[in-house]
């Protein structure tokens, strides 16, 4: 599409890319910035799909996507991930739909070519550097969905929502009345089912 | 990564150890001291160290700093938490120990606000009368209280109970592939259960699988005394009483989000649907029990919710018969078919009278005696049907028209009475009664009989009904010949009826003979002739007729005016007449508004929204009503955040004090979503309008203009989405039904016909463009005048129609006239851009570029100063601007252009795909261009 390939203000584009090589150094702030940025954006644009998909209805199979809501209610509360933490679950959920996405789109030249698609890495702060498409968050909409009902335990499932939500561990560990190791623990183990079941 | 992978566990091992972690962390929690070394000898060698280093870190982390949950760990009354089991609607449920007896115990911590000491003292005694139900099948309640040691100013109520580990009923029973028999069997315990609770007074409310656990039968005390020798378990109903401790019933629920209520809604019989809680009672428990039967045995719900809107599931658990059992599968036909069926009865008498006359029933049947419930013969079908088809508030409208008869009655009775006292006094006095019972059988009636309007209940247009009023009409003048008030009152009545049927001739009349008998036998002034001035007006408005409507509603203000200039008797006296001018100038307005003079119209209504404000306050349907009328003025001013903040706050107070569905809350939706349909918001508009429609044909037939103004509107949504051949069909229903209901000539009607004519256009159709829309720019010149918007509307489609047949000039000739009076009538406004646009086409048609151009550029212009920069149809126009420049040659300019509408193009969402389409097109050309030229 040619329309979106045009960056909307140069100014900006110029300090996204100061803040892509802070991250690279480290720098957490940065990353912060970055994520704002392309997440207020993401999120925006999840939810322009949302209400067609998402129509109230009694379904319980809508349970997922009112998960993906609430998130963005989250986010809209001024709830944004932790950056600090390399290894948030937004973070996880952004690359892994990159890396599906990438994938494809490797599959598909690499079968025009006769040859097999290697393994794909996908950093984030590649994809915190482009903007994100209203394709991709369709796509992010779909994963989320699919790798919260892949946690099939319910207090993992909690755990990982209130996580998208923006809580902090504490918060989460307080509020489900165990330790904050715990939630840490089950975290850990998210992240892991969510990377290995990955297709 | 692949290295980092290998020296880690497994996903399975993780979850091990994440488990056995969960059972130590239970025991610090419960404040024991568990062996680190035993977990660590539950698993093998290498899994070891991984859990030892948890488990440390658990021991330190209890040790150093531990776990501040807000509850676990925490004691309340004589209870300590140790954790957390479930969560419900109603609150959480954590494991806990009382601390005396070392019992295990459930403990619900309820979401309740207790603040008040009045409704604390009830929770505690409704709860403590609730310890006494003792049953093998019920949940024991040991205790309940309140705790208030963590936030006094929030006291946190709890409940105490049976701790019990199974599962709930249903997955239960697919997990053990529990038969027929040993499901019905399980049921008929539940029953029990039930009928036990009954015997004290205490109804569950709230009876649904998920409040049914069956636990294990080998273990419990219970399942011995029971005698049973299934293998299936003992059913538990838990939260006996719970909802009415806590006060909850369904209209509390409707606060919280729609997803919850569908858990507990699909199992509310009909009466507690409709929020009656006089009516409900023990069966409504055993409609509960059909249900859970129901989907007990066909593994389904009985009535499918699935993509339904509130409104609508409400209406079909209330109307819709079920898919009988027997269907889903055979071997259900027969007894069970019948026996459930005898459960899930509408009305509640037609139900088993008990959950143990059901539990008898269904013990009859397994033991292969005959059932006492017989199948449905003819007469409750044809009852059945007949109560489908008339809606269910047939009642209603019987009883009305039984009053329409007996209130004219007492109403003659009273008049006779008057004629003949011989005292003068007396007589004013009896004149005075009369004149209160007649204006109290007219605002009774009205009430009572504007079905779809002011009916609170939703009732439907009704053929009953229908032929009651016509009947009605036809025996007002014999039967009171003497008496011309009644006779007006018993005219006004039927007049309303009739309007609000959208029986527009018929109303008519009535309105019409009300208002010469007033006008022969009241003096000049009262506000009976205003009254009927009022009724006529409307009705003359509803077919069209604004010219004649007008006086009538300017002699009506002026009667009230008066009237309230006037010292008043009472508070009482004057509230109702500020009532009545408020009425009165809203009216005016309303007129005002459709000839098309908005600044008159406002000026208007915010006359009266003080005057409303004062009389009824602001929670108030009058005032929701002005709120409604103002926004849809502001919006016609094209200022359109004020006129979406007072649609939302009028939408939010009719949501507060209107029982859905209901007319005026379809309307406002109606309204909002047309004002989002403007202002590019499709996914909200369209939202918004198919909530109304559902509400419409909740409420009216098909031909009634408010499903049909419904329609429309989602046609008009269909057609901006490209769905041309669905908006057309869409469209032409609509045009059938406004052209029975309410003419060819109505201004609704030419309204769609233009809409109609913007698809032909689009399916590449001018000729029958033209032929649809040539009439109506003609009638709508004669109503409303050649300057009014929406004279200029349908005048520039016929343009475009003509274009279309290849008559430039004549087009020309039709858009430079609607553009010179869209300036001088509506200076910055959708219709002046929209013309700029459209001759700018016809000139470049003509090769009158230059022109073209300049006239371009003024239109972008105007929509950004309309819309703002970003809004469709600034980026619709901008586009077309560059593609014009483009086309004659100025390159450098249409790049420019199209640079400024790249970041506003992205955010619009799907509607934009054909813009951004034709973007890339010209951006192609212009990149060809560019590469050819160098």
């Amino acid at each position: 599409m040619p329309v979106t390939d045009q960056a909307p203000e140069k100014i900006l584009q110029a300090t996204v890319s100061v803040w892509i090589e802070q991250l690279r150094s480290g720098d957490d702030h940065s990353a912060e910035h970055l994520w704002q940025r392309y997440f207020k954006e993401l999120v925006r644009l999840a939810e322009r799909r949302l209400p067609l998909q998402a129509r109230r209805s009694f379904d319980q199979e809508d349970v997922a996507l009112s998960a993906f809501h609430s998130l963005c209610e989250g986010v809209r509360g001024g709830r944004f991930p932790e950056l600090s933490h390399r290894e948030d679950l937004w973070s996880l959920l952004v690359v892994i739909t990159a890396r599906k996405a990438r994938a494809k789109l490797r599959a598909e030249t690499a079968a025009k070519r006769g040859g097999s698609a290697g393994p794909v890495e996908v950093e984030l702060s590649n994809i915190l550097g482009t903007e994100p498409t209203p394709e991709f968050a369709a796509e992010l909409v779909d994963e989320s969905e699919r790798l919260l009902a892949l946690l099939d335990d319910e207090d993992l499932r909690s755990i990982a929502i209130r996580k998208l939500e923006g809580y902090q561990n504490k918060e989460i560990a307080e509020e489900m009345g165990c330790a904050l190791r715990t939630i840490e623990r089950r975290l850990a183990l998210i992240r892991q089912a969510w990377s290995e079941l990955e297709p | 990564m692949t290295r980092e992978r290998a020296q880690r566990l497994s996903l399975e091992e993780e979850r091990r150890i994440d488990a056995l972690c969960e059972r130590f962390e239970a025991e610090l929690l419960g404040g024991g001291a568990p062996s680190l070394d035993a977990y660590v000898d539950e698993v093998e060698l290498p899994l070891r160290p991984r859990l030892r280093e948890e488990l440390e870190a658990l021991r330190t982390e209890f040790a150093v700093a531990p776990p501040r949950p807000d509850l676990a760990g925490r004691r309340l009354g004589g209870y300590r938490i140790l954790q957390k089991i479930g969560e419900g609607g109603m609150g959480t449920v954590f494991e806990a120990v009382q601390e005396t007896t070392r019992r295990r115990v459930a403990l619900k911590v309820v979401r309740s606000d207790l603040s008040s000491e009045k409704v604390r003292r009830r929770f505690e005694r409704e709860a403590r009368l609730l310890a006494h139900l003792h049953h093998p099948g019920i949940a024991q309640i040991f205790d309940a209280g309140v705790d208030e040691l963590a936030d006094p100013s929030r006291p946190t109520p709890f409940l105490v109970m049976e701790l019990l580990r199974g599962l709930p009923l249903i997955q239960h029973a697919d997990e053990y592939r529990l038969g027929i028999r040993e499901r019905l069997e399980l049921l008929r315990r539940v029953c029990g259960a039930v009928q036990h609770a009954h015997d004290q007074g205490i109804v569950h409310r709230d009876l649904k699988p998920a409040n049914i656990l069956v636990v294990d039968g080998s273990g419990s005390e219970a399942s011995r005394t029971d005698g049973a020798n299934f293998t299936q378990g003992m059913p538990k109903v838990l939260d006996f009483g719970v909802a009415r401790v806590l006060e909850r019933e369904f209209e509390a629920s409707l606060e919280t989000q729609t997803g919850q209520l569908v858990g507990t809604m699909a199992y509310m019989s009909p009466e507690q649907l409709r929020g009656d809680s006089a009516q409900v009672d023990a069966r409504a428990d055993v409609y509960a029990l059909g249900v859970i039967l129901y989907q007990l045995l066909g593994g389904r719900l009985p009535h499918d919710l699935t993509g339904k809107n509130l409104p609508s599931a409400i209406d079909t658990l209330r109307t819709a018969e079920p898919t009988p059992l027997g269907r889903l599968d055979h071997r259900l036909r027969g007894d069970v078919e019948i026996i459930v069926g005898k459960a899930l009865e509408k009305r509640p008498e037609d139900r088993y009278r008990s959950a143990a006359a059901l539990a008898n029933d269904l013990q009859r049947h397994l033991d292969d005696v005959p059932i006492e419930a017989r199948p449905p013969d003819t007469v409750d079908r044809v009852r059945k049907f007949a109560r489908r088809n008339r809606g269910l508030f047939t009642g209603v409208i019987t009883a009305a028209a039984a009053l329409l008869v007996s209130l004219v009655v007492v109403s003659v009775f009273a008049w006779q009475q008057a004629c003949l006292r011989e005292s003068a006094e007396l007589a004013r006095t009896e004149a005075d009664e009369r004149e209160r019972v007649a204006s109290a059988v007219s605002d009774f009636l009205n009430d009572m009989l504007r079905a779809g309007d002011l009916n609170d209940e939703g009732v439907s247009r009704d053929t009953t009904l229908y032929e009651v009023l016509v009947r009605a009409a036809e025996q007002v003048d014999a039967a009171f010949p003497d008496h011309p008030a009644s006779r007006a009152a018993v005219r006004m009545a039927l007049g309303s009826s009739f309007l609000s049927q959208a029986e527009f001739e018929t109303a008519e009349r009535q309105f019409r003979a009300a208002l010469e008998l007033r006008r022969a036998h009241y003096p000049p002034g009262s506000d009976e002739i205003a009254q009927a001035e009022t009724g006529l007006a409307q009705t003359l408005q509803e077919r069209g007729r604004l010219e004649d409507a007008e006086p009538l509603l300017r002699d009506a203000l002026q009667i009230r005016r008066d009237a309230s200039a006037r010292d008043a008797a009472s508070d009482e006296a004057r509230r109702k007449a500020t009532d009545r001018l408020s009425e009165s100038l809203g009216n005016l307005a309303d007129l005002l508004e459709r000839r098309g003079d908005y600044a008159a119209a406002r000026q208007l209504h915010e006359e009266s929204l003080p005057l409303i404000r004062d009389v009824h306050g602001t929670e108030s349907r009058s005032y929701a009503t002005t709120l409604n009328f103002l926004a849809s003025i502001h919006e016609k001013l094209s200022e359109y955040e004020r006129a979406e903040q007072l649609y939302l706050e009028c939408l939010a107070i009719r949501r507060r004090v209107l029982p859905a569905p209901h007319a005026h809350l379809a309307n406002v939706l109606n309204n909002l979503g047309g004002l989002y349909h403007v202002t590019s918001r499709t996914a909200e508009a369209e939202r918004l309008h198919r909530e109304a429609l559902e509400m419409r044909l909740a409420m009216f037939d098909e031909d009634h203009p408010h499903v049909s103004s419904s329609r429309a509107a989602l046609a008009a949504l269909l057609f901006r989405g490209g769905r041309n051949e669905e908006a057309l069909e869409e469209y032409h229903r609509v045009l059938a039904a406004f052209t029975r209901r309410l003419g060819a000539e109505h201004p609704d009607t030419l309204t769609v016909a233009v809409n109609a004519g913007y698809v032909l256009d689009a399916l590449g159709d001018p000729g029958g463009q033209r032929d649809l829309v040539e009439p109506a720019v003609e009638r709508f010149r004669e109503l409303f005048g050649p300057d009014h918007p929406t004279t200029l509307w349908a005048a520039g489609q016929l343009a475009r129609a003509r274009r279309g047949l290849g008559e430039l000039d004549d087009a020309a000739t039709l858009y430079r006239e609607n553009l010179r009076l869209a300036r001088a009538s509506l200076g910055d406004h959708q219709r002046t851009a929209t013309a700029l646009l459209d001759l700018a086409d016809t000139e470049r048609m003509l090769g009158r570029n230059r022109a073209a151009i300049d006239l371009l550029r003024e239109s972008v212009a105007m929509f950004e100063r309309l819309y703002g920069e970003a809004a469709y149809f600034t980026v619709r126009a901008r586009y077309r601007f560059a593609r014009n420049l483009f086309d004659l040659g100025h390159a450098m300019e249409a790049r420019e252009v199209l640079r400024a509408n790249a970041a506003h193009l992205t955010g619009l969402g799907p509607e934009a795909d054909e813009l951004t389409e034709r973007t890339a097109e010209l951006e192609a050309e212009l990149d060809r261009q560019a590469s050819g030229s160098r």
